[in-house]
């Protein structure tokens, strides 16, 4: 369907042989155009680090700090090993987002691909700091907590145990995907709404011979839905990390640590 | 009712229920959140953190609906095809 949604780079790609057009992909081309902006940013505000930061150098540590105080908070302390992979995430994702406003490019979140490609990322970055945080013991995080101490709760809970790995299994996979349609499903249907608008406008014009913008709604609704997506994706693959890092008896050896330093 | 006439119903009508339920949803949660900001003016940073994040995520399970209208859409016959179909 993304055939009906252009970009420059289509006649790039119409340039090459017939052959070679096969194996690439305009929306991937449209997110390379989105990745050099961003290296060309990073390398722009980091060439020379000052102690009191000036101009962009200003807007990355601002970044930096938003993404350190939100990973402490809602990821706990030692937070800032996430920072990287839920910053580039946000930012890649709301440029990507907000490309198809720019003439002459496309959103590369628009197609089913990128989003499912991004949210794969999600799901093995989660299993992988999953299991670097708690070991095997991430495993047993898929049958459910234990219920009591009595005896009876045990064999509840042994007995439990099957059900609630394929109601955890099937949840484990349902977030990343709900992750990808959500966001290709906002994005999809944003651009899809501004092409109808847009042809609506035509067909005003033709009738009345005035050119009426009257995509205008909704390129502006596509204005605020895009950083706000960007956002939801972000934060809730902040959730997932907590979800699966969260440590049941680790805090207890922590604080049981701090007590004996202090009674040394 | 055949499955043409089945199809279209289901097509027409299951976007707007979806829309109309999160709609209520969404209305709800803006009541709650403009109250709770009128009761408490310095939390209005989180509380419309959360609104927003509540909003949004009401928000997608419409957009699945609108994922599985665009599916079924592509399924429905065009009124020249039905009509030689009535015919014939």
């Amino acid at each position: 369907m993304h055939e009906e949604h252009g970009s420059w780079l289509n006649a790039v790609v119409n340039l090459l042989p017939e052959q070679a057009q096969h194996y690439v992909d305009v929306m991937v081309m449209n997110s390379w155009v989105v990745i050099a902006l961003l290296v060309v940013l990073a390398w722009l505000g980091t060439r020379r680090r000052l102690e009191r930061p000036r101009g962009l150098q200003t807007l990355w540590e601002m970044y930096y700090g938003f993404l350190r105080n939100f990973c402490e908070t809602e990821i706990g302390p030692g937070a800032e090993r996430y920072v990287p992979l839920l910053g580039t995430l946000l930012l890649y994702i709301l440029l990507m987002n907000l490309l198809g406003l720019v003439p002459g490019f496309i959103t590369p979140t628009m197609s089913l691909n990128m989003t499912a490609a991004l949210a794969l990322v999600v799901f093995l970055a989660v299993q992988y700091f999953g299991f670097r945080e708690q070991g095997w013991r991430y495993l047993l995080h898929f049958i459910g907590e234990p219920l009591g101490d009595s005896a009876a709760m045990k064999v509840l809970y042994v007995a439990m145990a099957p059900i609630m790995l394929a109601v955890h299994i099937i949840g484990e996979i349902a977030k990343p995907l709900s992750l990808a349609v959500r966001l290709f499903g906002n994005m999809f249907g944003e651009e899809t709404a501004i092409a109808r608008m847009a042809a609506l406008g035509a067909m005003v014009m033709a009738a009345i011979y005035v050119p009426v913008p009257v995509q205008l709604i909704n390129v502006l609704l596509h204005l605020l839905i895009g950083p706000i997506q960007a956002y939801i994706f972000f934060m809730l693959s902040a959730a997932y990390i907590q979800m699966a890092t969260t440590h049941e008896g680790g805090d207890r050896h922590q604080h049981a640590g701090r007590r004996h330093a202090a009674a040394v | 009712m055949d499955y043409a006439s089945m199809l279209a119903l289901v097509v027409g009508f299951g976007l707007p229920f979806a829309v109309a339920f999160a709609a209520t949803a969404q209305g709800r949660a803006a009541a709650a959140a403009a109250e709770s900001i009128a009761r408490q003016p310095e939390a209005a940073g989180d509380i419309r953190s959360s609104l927003i994040l509540s909003l949004a995520l009401i928000e997608s399970l419409v957009i699945y609906v609108l994922l599985a209208f665009l599916l079924l859409m592509g399924r429905l016959p065009s009124v020249a095809d039905y009509l030689d179909k009535l015919g014939g």
